[in-house]
């Protein structure tokens, strides 16, 4: 047995690389519970493609069907409900935990070098995977499917000069209709598949620049890493058994608790829904739309809102990754996950909500704009604010690794 | 046990969410054997009462294509008893339910097409106590209003569908009151029946895969403690 192996290992080693990934794969030993959700965003795009697999089975890209095909699906396929619940609420979780998982790069400064491309990777994966996210939600073609398409699509026609057309042919048509289902419909087949190549890159880089941890010092002391396994893959499994919980008691308990009622009627491009409100993982990217009234500007900050997580390892000058050493950044970004929060919120309401206090009255719009200008200044403060910061970094763990501190 | 700790949670999160929704006019709460704190079975009787009146009644206009007559044996009721039930009301138990009315001839009648009813209770935000509230919702036409009917429940009060239950326009069988507020209550059920007739069976599926990720918890966390033990 071993010689076939080690045949097998000199020509193609795929088993010293898995190897190299997991037994040998020296990992920090003080990691928190907070590292656990990167190896559970791999197990909630697992989930999501298998199931989405069956789904593909049953499901008609067919503008005159594809609504049935869901009631078909929910009603006649064995277990059909199931499959259908897990992929639909299986999005929403995979999103908690993509964000969570970058809550907790952004507090341990974990997009700093040497893992800038680590960071970019997954940046990459996160806007794959809301691109993904805005197709599948399309593919039910319900009112929302129908209107949440159309208002997505339009956003690209502010492009200059060639807008108009790009979304023509984007549409396959002029206006959303069966040729645009039938390629959101393969689109969203294809980018999965996509994604699971980034993330090979995505552990790759890991692998290389290895994790970090909380203290955000990378010790040079052998004696302060572990073997990933056995060590991190029990605690990843153990992960995944308390991710489950929630998970399974909402597909059983409430699958539709964060679905959108108008998704059960079908799509009809005569009629308007009363608010058109996107899935709510998109709900903050939305209220940064919403808040600038020029149609353009909106466009290019809710991109920008984005694309400005890409540069954030060279906008972020202090040389101390972890918030737990830098006083001022350490408030600036919990306020920062406060005001994404509240993003979210300004998002979900209708467009001319205020608030009345007394005869005073207080366009929640505007609170949205105060709350996307923290968004960028977040950003651009960290320009600045080393110069002023005093870092607390223990003198003990600056022996560690001096040439980061 | 186990069950009523799910309920409760449950009815916990849901209360939140109708706080959340409440919009202008709010929708009276029910309690129903299906959902809220003791919602965890079909009531047979109300759901055959609910039949009754939604084909006799709802669909002289509106279809309920989705709904298949299998569904019914889940209540308990034989192949026969289902076919006796659909002869009764002139249904095919093998054709979709479409109704009498062809949806063109509603359009020249009412100026819509009167909307599938088959799910139309997961269409509807608090689906199940809105189709209950707005057979209810008729009243007087207030003097300055202009449309067709006035439902205080419908969004905009201007519905195109006229009131439809009147008191003992429905033959009941089991004893139960045949008025207005009864038909309305059953027909609700039956509707939310129709919508989601997997309801009940995934709630019971629900426990046992709650209770083995549980289990799994519980072992994955001691094996982990195990092999952590030597880490300082």
């Amino acid at each position: 047995m071993k010689k076939v192996l080690d045949w097998i290992d000199d020509r193609l080693p795929v088993i010293s690389v898995m190897k190299n990934s997991t037994t040998k794969y020296p990992a920090p030993k003080n990691l928190s519970y907070l590292w656990n959700f990167g190896s559970l965003a791999m197990m909630a795009l697992v989930i999501q493609i298998a199931s989405g697999l069956f789904l593909a089975m049953f499901y008609k890209p067919d503008i005159n069907l594809a609504f049935s095909s869901i009631e078909h699906i929910m009603r006649n396929v064995e277990f059909g409900w199931l499959i259908r619940y897990l992929h639909s609420v299986g999005a929403s979780f995979f999103f908690i935990v993509v964000y969570l998982h970058m809550a907790r790069g952004l507090y341990y400064g974990s997009y700093k070098g040497p893992r800038e491309l680590l960071w970019i990777m997954g940046l990459v994966l996160f806007f794959l995977m809301m691109a993904t996210a805005f197709l599948g939600y399309v593919l039910p073609w319900g009112q929302m499917s129908y209107w949440g398409a159309q208002v997505i699509t339009n956003l690209l026609s502010v492009i200059p000069f060639v807008g108009d057309d790009v979304v023509i042919w984007l549409w396959g048509g002029y206006t959303v209709g069966d040729p645009t289902l039938n390629r959101f419909f393969a689109l969203h087949f294809l980018v999965p598949f996509i994604i699971a190549g980034f993330v090979i890159l995505h552990l790759w880089a890991l692998h290389v620049a290895k994790s970090n941890n909380p203290t955000g010092i990378d010790s040079t002391k052998k004696e302060d890493y572990i073997p990933f396994h056995p060590y991190y893959t029990i605690k990843d499994l153990f992960g995944v058994a308390v991710y489950l919980l929630p998970f399974l008691f909402m597909v059983f308990y409430l699958p539709e608790y964060l679905g959108h009622p108008d998704n059960y009627v079908p799509a009809n491009p005569l009629k308007t829904p009363a608010h058109i409100v996107p899935e709510w993982y998109f709900l903050p990217f939305y209220a940064i739309l919403r808040a600038i009234p020029v149609k353009e500007l909106g466009v290019i900050a809710m991109f920008g809102a984005i694309a400005i997580l890409f540069i954030l390892p060279w906008l972020d000058r202090s040389k101390v990754r972890a918030a737990t050493y830098r006083p001022i950044f350490k408030v600036l970004v919990i306020l920062f996950f406060i005001n994404f929060l509240f993003l979210g919120y300004v998002g979900v309401k209708p467009a001319d909500f205020a608030y009345h206090i007394g005869s005073f009255e207080l366009p929640l719009v505007w609170l949205g704009r105060l709350s996307v200008l923290y968004y960028f200044g977040f950003f651009i403060s960290l320009m600045f604010i080393h110069k002023i910061e005093k870092t607390t970094v223990p003198k003990e763990l600056q022996d560690k690794e001096l040439k980061n501190v | 046990m186990f069950n009523k700790v799910i309920i409760m949670v449950l009815a916990l999160v849901l209360s939140f969410n109708a706080n959340a929704a409440s919009s202008s006019i709010s929708i009276p709460q029910n309690d129903w054997t299906f959902e809220g704190k003791a919602g965890t079975y079909w009531d047979s009787d109300q759901l055959l009462r609910g039949y009754k009146v939604a084909t006799e009644v709802c669909m002289s206009c509106h279809s309920l294509k989705y709904f298949n007559h299998r569904e019914m044996l889940k209540l308990g009721f034989s192949k026969d008893q289902v076919k006796m039930l659909a002869k009764d009301v002139e249904l095919d138990i093998n054709a979709p339910l479409v109704s009498q009315l062809d949806p063109k001839d509603a359009k020249d009648a009412y100026g819509v097409v009167p909307p599938d009813l088959s799910i139309i209770t997961k269409g509807r935000p608090d689906g199940v106590n809105y189709v209950k509230a707005l057979m209810l919702g008729y009243e007087d036409t207030p003097e300055e209003f202009d449309g067709a009917n006035y439902n205080k429940y419908f969004a905009g009060n201007n519905i195109a569908m006229p009131a439809q239950l009147e008191d003992g326009m429905v033959e009941y069988f089991d004893g139960s009151l045949e008025n207005k507020e009864q038909y309305a209550a059953d027909v609700a059920a039956f509707l939310a029946f129709a919508a989601d007739p997997k309801r009940v069976e995934r709630q019971s599926l629900g426990i046992g895969v709650l209770f083995f990720v549980i289990m799994f918890t519980v072992l994955t966390y001691l094996t982990k403690r195990q092999i952590w033990k030597d880490v300082k």
